[in-house]
Formats: structure tokens, sequence, C-alpha cells
């Protein structure tokens, strides 16, 4: 883990591809903290249900927003369990796969509030 | 509103948003999103310019949507954008009719930039031909191209309309002139084949030789010359309309291979074993008398009845009474429109002019007489010195010309009657108050 003052995130792409306009990067993290939160309950409820096809898909859609804003210690996390039979392969490993989710999302949360003062 | 929407179908809404916001820096495009299949088919009745489909949705499956986006409209481009980096999947959607793929990562949105760009391209050029081709239609809406209010110019109007309903094959008749290629085409835009080609190849124009490969087409060797592949012009014009026009002109072996083809419905470019469907309408022109030719052993019968169909026969201007009048007016005007002139009208003298002449090049001749007299013409009225005509006037067409002999006169007039009358000597006979035997001694005797 990085040390605490250093952003798990880099924004620098998001940024580029926004043509710098501050109004809809605003915009846009608002959206990832709303949503988000509530597709990572969806990514722990699977485990406890042992719906591992769902925990596939929902990996699969959290991917490219997390790949958007480069936070790299979840780049090949999440490539990892993104797809039914991957899921299957990791099955015995998905509990820390997922603790390791959630710690750097919340780490992400915070530090994303505290930036856009949210 | 600018008139190209794209719709985007994410279910994600971070990468949803940014996909929008992305797209929307073109100030052309209108974006509108959905997160979900349902929502998104819900609105498809709103036919959208572009779609992007993420692949993977939650209620529908990519694969799902876009088979219900081709079943309403297979034209909307589809651009498949999706987390699966598996090749077996992004063929299956090619295949069924998705226009692109992308895997969502970094050069995505770049990506889908430049095919929307391209996709747009195309959608104008396509719109281009559109209203092109309707503009072709319109020139050829046959009010506005054959112009006229005598019976026979009417019974023509009524030929046309049938020979418009169906795709029996059409032979166009008459004089030099009486614009036989403007009603092949007028019977070709105005039909079910209007968006298929229209093909036309003048016969006579061709050289012998080249005739066959201009029509059949030929295979690369087939002859010294031979480079390439050629396609012919019955298969150009595929289910479209092919017009051979003057065929009175081809050579009895391309007739032959005619006949052959229009009975297979089917052909062999030259030099090759392939078997090519013929599926054209088959229209042809000739001012030849064509039964006259068969008779003479010029023209194959078998080809002639296959040929004749719908014969429509175009009655030479000089039989077309007012309509001279109604013609001359009508080039006179547009003329003028053309060249920025004031309107022009014609003097009582030039109008009796134009009556008592004969014609024998028919609205062609006509068209250039008119236009070289808005030339000439010094006042806002044309005059009869301002037409000028370039053979004698009817009255004296064929007997002044120069003098002769009673006698002589005598056999032009025969002569003359016998031509207007199709050689009908009994009519002739009739007509002349005379016996037909004077004219059957004169034929005998070789005088006329």
């Amino acid at each position: 883990m990085k040390p605490a003052n250093e952003r798990l995130y880099n924004l620098s792409y998001l940024k580029e591809q926004l043509g710098d306009n501050d109004e809809i990067l605003q915009e846009l993290i608002q959206i990832f903290l709303e949503n988000t939160p509530a597709d990572l309950a969806d990514l722990n409820k699977s485990l406890e249900n042992n719906d591992l096809e769902h925990l596939a898909a929902v990996a699969h859609k959290m991917k490219s927003s997390l790949a958007t804003l480069k936070i790299d210690e979840l780049k090949d996390v999440m490539v990892s369990i993104d797809k039914p039979f991957k899921t299957q392969e990791l099955k015995k490993d998905l509990p820390g796969i997922l603790a390791k989710i959630n710690e750097v999302l919340a780490i992400v949360f915070e530090q994303l509030r505290e930036d856009f003062s949210m | 509103m600018s008139n190209f929407k794209i719709f985007i179908v994410e279910d994600d809404p971070f990468y949803g948003e940014m996909l929008k916001y992305h797209i929307s820096l073109n100030p052309d495009y209108s974006v509108e999103k959905f997160q979900t299949g349902k929502d998104f088919l819900n609105n498809l009745h709103r036919n959208p310019s572009v779609v992007t489909l993420d692949y993977t949705l939650p209620d529908i499956s990519g694969l799902e949507v876009l088979k219900k986006i081709m079943a309403y409209n297979p034209n909307i481009p589809v651009i498949i954008v999706s987390g699966q980096e598996d090749v077996s999947t992004a063929v299956n959607l090619l295949k069924e009719g998705a226009y692109d793929y992308f895997v969502k990562n970094d050069e995505t949105k770049d990506r889908i930039w430049n095919s929307l760009k391209k996709i747009r391209e195309k959608l104008n050029l396509e719109k281009e031909i559109d209203s092109l081709k309707e503009e072709i239609g319109r020139k050829y809406i046959f009010g506005n191209i054959i112009k006229g209010n005598s019976p026979g110019i009417k019974k023509i109007f009524s030929l046309i309309e049938k020979a418009i309903q169906t795709n029996i094959t059409v032979s166009i008749t008459g004089e030099t002139g009486t614009g036989k290629d403007l009603v092949a085409k007028a019977i070709h835009y105005n039909s079910a084949k209007a968006n298929l080609p229209f093909i036309a190849i003048n016969v006579s124009a061709i050289p012998k030789e080249l005739i066959e490969s201009e029509m059949f087409g030929h295979e690369k060797g087939a002859f010294t010359g031979a480079v390439t592949r050629k396609i012919g012009k019955f298969e150009e014009a595929g289910k479209g309309t092919i017009f051979l026009d003057e065929i009175g002109e081809m050579d009895q072996y391309m007739q032959v291979k005619l006949l052959r083809v229009l009975q297979e419905k089917e052909l062999n470019r030259v030099g090759g074993n392939e078997v090519i469907k013929v599926n054209a309408r088959v229209i042809i022109a000739t001012n030849r008398n064509l039964a006259e030719e068969v008779k003479k052993g010029n023209f194959r019968q078998d080809l002639y009845f296959r040929l004749l169909g719908l014969n429509i026969n175009l009655p030479p201007l000089r039989d077309r009474g007012n309509d001279i009048l109604l013609l001359a007016k009508y080039f006179v005007d547009e003329f003028c429109k053309e060249n920025d002139l004031q309107k022009k009208s014609l003097s009582q003298k030039a109008q009796e002019k134009l009556m008592n002449y004969d014609f024998p090049g028919n609205v062609r001749e006509l068209k250039a007489i008119m236009e070289l007299a808005v030339v000439m013409a010094n006042s806002e009225v044309i005059d009869d010195n301002d037409i000028s005509l370039s053979a004698a006037t009817r009255s004296s067409n064929f007997l002044m010309d120069e003098e002769d002999t009673l006698q002589g006169y005598d056999k032009k007039i025969i002569k003359h009657f016998l031509e207007k009358y199709d050689n009908n000597i009994l009519e002739v006979a009739k007509k002349l108050d005379i016996g037909k035997s004077t004219i059957y001694r004169m034929i005998k005797n070789k005088e006329i």
C-alpha cells in the first residue's frame, strides 16, 4: 500500500478526455461516488450468496470506471474476476480479493471527497 | 437540434456520462443516454442515426438488443462498445450486422469519434445520392419531357402508362428525332425500377467486333487486349433496365446471341464459363421498320417477335398538328430561361411558317430551329425571317425541287403516295382516283 497521503487514483487521463472541463469532471466524480458504493455492495452480496456469475458481471461493470480513474492497485484485480470462469477458478481467493477492493475503494472515496469537497 | 442523433446504451453511469460528454463535444451531434436495454428499445422508434451499444447490459444481452435494432431498421449503424476482448464475440456481433466493435480501453473514445465521423460522411453521401436520384426521376416525369395535346401523342401517353405498370419488353419506333430515348427513360424512371440502373447502348455506335463484349462483358485474356475482366452492360443493368437503341443496325451474329440471352435469361461473358442471370427489363428502339427488315431477311423473325412486346410508335412531328406550336413555344421559353433572356413570342407569320414545314428531323430539329430563332430575333417577337428552315416546306417538298415533265411529276406523285400509305396500292389508287393496274404496271416497268 502506498503512503497514506498519496492518491490511489490519477485523474490526468480523465481530465485530458474531458478537455480540462472542471464542471463535467466534478459531475463525473459525483456520479462515481454515488454509484460505486452500490456496485460494491452488490459485489459483496454476490459473494455472500455464492452467485459467482453475478459477481463477475458486477466486476465487469465496475472495471471500466475504475480503469478510467487509473486506480492502479485494482487494475489487475478487476480483470482477474470479470468473467464467470475466472471467478470459478479463483473461488477460494475471492474473499481476499473483495476485501482488497473494499479497502482500496474506501480510501479512494475518502480521497475524492476531500479533493472535490463533496 | 441537430439531426445526427446518437443513442448511447451504457449501464455504467460513470462511463456513459463520460462518453456522452466526449461525443457532445461536436456541436453537430445530439446525444442521448440509456442505462438499460429496455429503456433504449422503448425509444428505438425515434430513429437514432447511430447507436453505441454496451455489450453487457443488466437486463438484455447486447446481442439481443442488436438483433432487435437490425430487425427494426438494418440501416442504423451500431457500434458495440464492450469490456469483452473475446474475438469470437466480436466476429459474431459483426456478422449480426454491427457496424464496428471496440473494446473499452484508453483509445475507445477516439475510435468512436472517428467511427462517428465516417458514418456521418457515409450518411451524407447516401443522402446526396438519394436526392440526385430523385432529381433525375423528376426530370423524367413524362409530362415534363413529352409534351403535346394531339390525339397521336395522347395515345403515346396511355401506352407509356401501360408500359410503366409491368416489366413487359417495350419496342419504341419512330423517325429520327421523335424522342425514342426520352420515352425509354420516362418508362424506366416512372416504373418500379426507378432506383435501379438505367443502362443504354447505342448499337450502331459500337464497332461490330466490340459489341458482344460491350453487351455481355469478357473475361481477362478472352482475346488480345482483354487485359482485365469487363462487366457487360446486361450485367451492369442488374435488375434495372437495359435500353438497346438502334437495334435495327445489329448484325446477324449478334442477333443470334441476343436471342439466346433473352430466351435463356442468362449469359456467359466472352471467354468465360460462369453463368450470369439476366434480370434486366429490355427496351429497344429503332427508326427502321423492323417488320420490313424481317421481310428483307435483315432481321431475324424469332428475335423480332421476342423484342416486339409493347410497341410504342412515335408519330412524326408533322402529323402532330398544333403540338408543333406548343413545342416551339416551350423550347423558346426554356432557351430564354436557361440563358437569362427576356421571354419571346412567335409572330403569326412565324407560326404559319412552322406549321407548313415538314420537320424531317422532328422534335430534335424543331428544338434546334427555335434556339437559333431566339438568337436571331432582334425584338421580343420572333418573326418568320428569324426562322431558318433547312429543307423545303411541306407544299413543295417533293414536287417543285426541280423542273420535270408531266410524266415525271406523275411518277413522283405516285411514289410519294406509296411511301405515305405504306405501299398499299389499293389505298393509293383510291386516293389518286386512278386504276390500280396503272400503279402495278409502273412498278413492273420499274418506273417507280
